[in-house]
């Protein structure tokens, strides 16, 4: 027969272990997932659009240059913050993707 | 005498021992006065190294922009620039006195940051003067939690160490997104703020800007057959320019010819709700101090023209950091029910006001 005192250390150290391992399963459900901020292209004559990841000194309404499908004016027409599931990398770049395709996905 | 009844007897002993250390001593205050305080210079520390980040990242950009001496110019702005209350138990003119004041503040700020950076382009300066202004309120948040903490430890009290330790982690969060933010406002990017002159830029088409206040134009343009002035901030420097003044001029030069007046702004949201939700009621959306909003209420009220609000919800973390992907849906969802309310409400030949309430960094 166990004495008391060794049934409630038993019962203190089982409830830590399992609070532990669901834990750990917990955050390892979790997807990993990286910020990226998008600028969106739109091109003011043509319905040509695409995105690619922000550069300094971009700013919605600033003119990037040509369309490349009929020559009008690109404009940056959204700046904003996604979340990308994937792996954080150093110096990742999104891939651009034209016509409103989402970023590819890691 | 066997080993149950010995146990029994320890645990009675130490039942009665406990209880009484309990309730007849102030070992468990001390002992939680000693517990908050160990997890309150944790947070301090935390805290300590959120406003040195910031006012790294100040010199760091001050330096970009060739500034001399960019910790003398951070050091001469912090707890400086302040500004008193005016005196509310007489509350007649009250508002033109904050208004005046506010005003005040405004110039001496940006008269220090032009004095200090002369060589910087406008959206630079703007850019500098909320980058200062963040840094300011980092050290102001970290001195008053020191002062409370510092103020518990003095004189014992381990009420004022709890409540402080359990806002704590609140007032880090929040500390740390306005350290995050300062990154938008470097980089440019546009913030959650932002959605109200952003639903104003997609609205104004092609239309060029009339400069109406400092600051901030309008823009004349056709909705639906409407004739639509389109109040924002002047970008893309981070302003919000003065949009109260903005429309009593408008409404004072176009009279009762107004339909509608539309207000877009971000509004906080509840812990409940979704980023990005919009809603639409009635009053002017703008949550300034008090002066901007009131020009907004008197000029629709003078001339009696209904007031419109459309606010896309936000956490006040979203608020200050770059714009995310559900609030610039929430934009687009504010744009339809813009043009809704402009179609339904306003007649074939009348005029609306469209104002795009926020900060207008990284939009034109």
């Amino acid at each position: 027969m166990l004495d008391p005192i060794t049934v409630v250390i038993l019962a203190v150290l089982a409830f830590i272990i399992m609070y532990m391992t669901v834990s750990a399963m917990k955050s390892r459900q979790e997807p990993l997932k990286r910020k990226v901020i998008v600028t969106q292209l739109k091109c003011g004559n043509c319905d040509y659009s695409e995105r690619r990841e922000f550069r300094e000194g971009d700013y919605v309404g600033k003119g990037i240059g040509e369309c490349p499908k009929c020559g009008g004016k690109l404009l940056v027409d959204a700046i904003y913050l996604e979340e990308v599931e994937g792996v954080p990398e150093l110096g990742s770049a999104i891939s651009i993707s034209k016509q409103g395709q989402p970023p590819r996905k890691r | 005498m066997d080993g149950s009844n010995d146990w029994a007897s320890t645990i009675l002993v130490l039942l009665i021992l406990g209880s009484f250390l309990l309730n007849f001593t102030d070992i468990p205050q001390k002992m939680q006065l000693w517990r908050y305080s160990s997890y309150i210079r944790k947070k301090i520390i935390q805290l300590t190294e959120i406003e040195d980040e910031s006012k790294r990242k100040v010199i760091k950009y001050l330096s970009r922009l060739n500034v001399e001496n960019p910790r003398k110019v951070l050091e001469g702005f912090i707890d400086n620039f302040f500004m008193i209350s005016p005196v509310d138990i007489e509350p007649t003119d009250i508002i033109r006195r904050m208004r005046h004041l506010i005003r005040i503040r405004d110039d001496s700020i940006r008269k220090y940051v032009e004095e200090n950076l002369p060589n910087a382009t406008l959206v630079q300066r703007q850019n500098a003067e909320v980058l200062l202004e963040i840094s300011s309120v980092l050290t102001l948040i970290n001195k008053i939690v020191k002062h409370y903490f510092q103020l518990g430890l003095k004189y014992n009290n381990w009420i004022l160490m709890m409540q402080l330790a359990l806002e704590l982690q609140q007032v880090v969060r929040l500390a740390k997104a306005y350290d995050d933010a300062m990154d938008s406002f470097m980089k440019g990017t546009p913030i959650g703020d932002g959605a109200g002159p952003l639903v104003a830029y997609y609205l104004k088409g092609d239309a060029e800007p009339v400069e109406i206040s400092r600051e901030t134009v309008y823009y004349l343009t056709e909705i639906e057959g409407r004739k639509v002035y389109v109040i924002k901030a002047k970008g893309p420097g981070s302003t919000v320019g003065w949009p109260g003044e903005a429309v009593e001029k408008i409404i004072n030069d176009l009279g009762s010819s107004v339909s509608r007046i539309i207000t877009v702004d971000a509004a906080l949201k509840l812990e409940s709700e979704k980023t990005g939700e919009v809603a639409y009621g009635v009053g002017a959306a703008i949550g300034d101090p008090g002066p901007e909003k009131i020009a907004i209420e008197r000029a629709a009220t003078k001339y009696g023209i209904p007031l419109d609000a459309v606010v896309i919800k936000m956490s006040n973390e979203e608020a200050i950091n770059t714009m995310t992907k559900q609030i610039f849906e929430g934009v687009r969802k504010a744009i339809e029910i813009v043009k809704r309310i402009i179609k339904e409400k306003v007649p074939k030949d009348g005029i609306a006001v469209v104002v795009g309430i926020g900060n207008t960094v990284g939009i034109t």
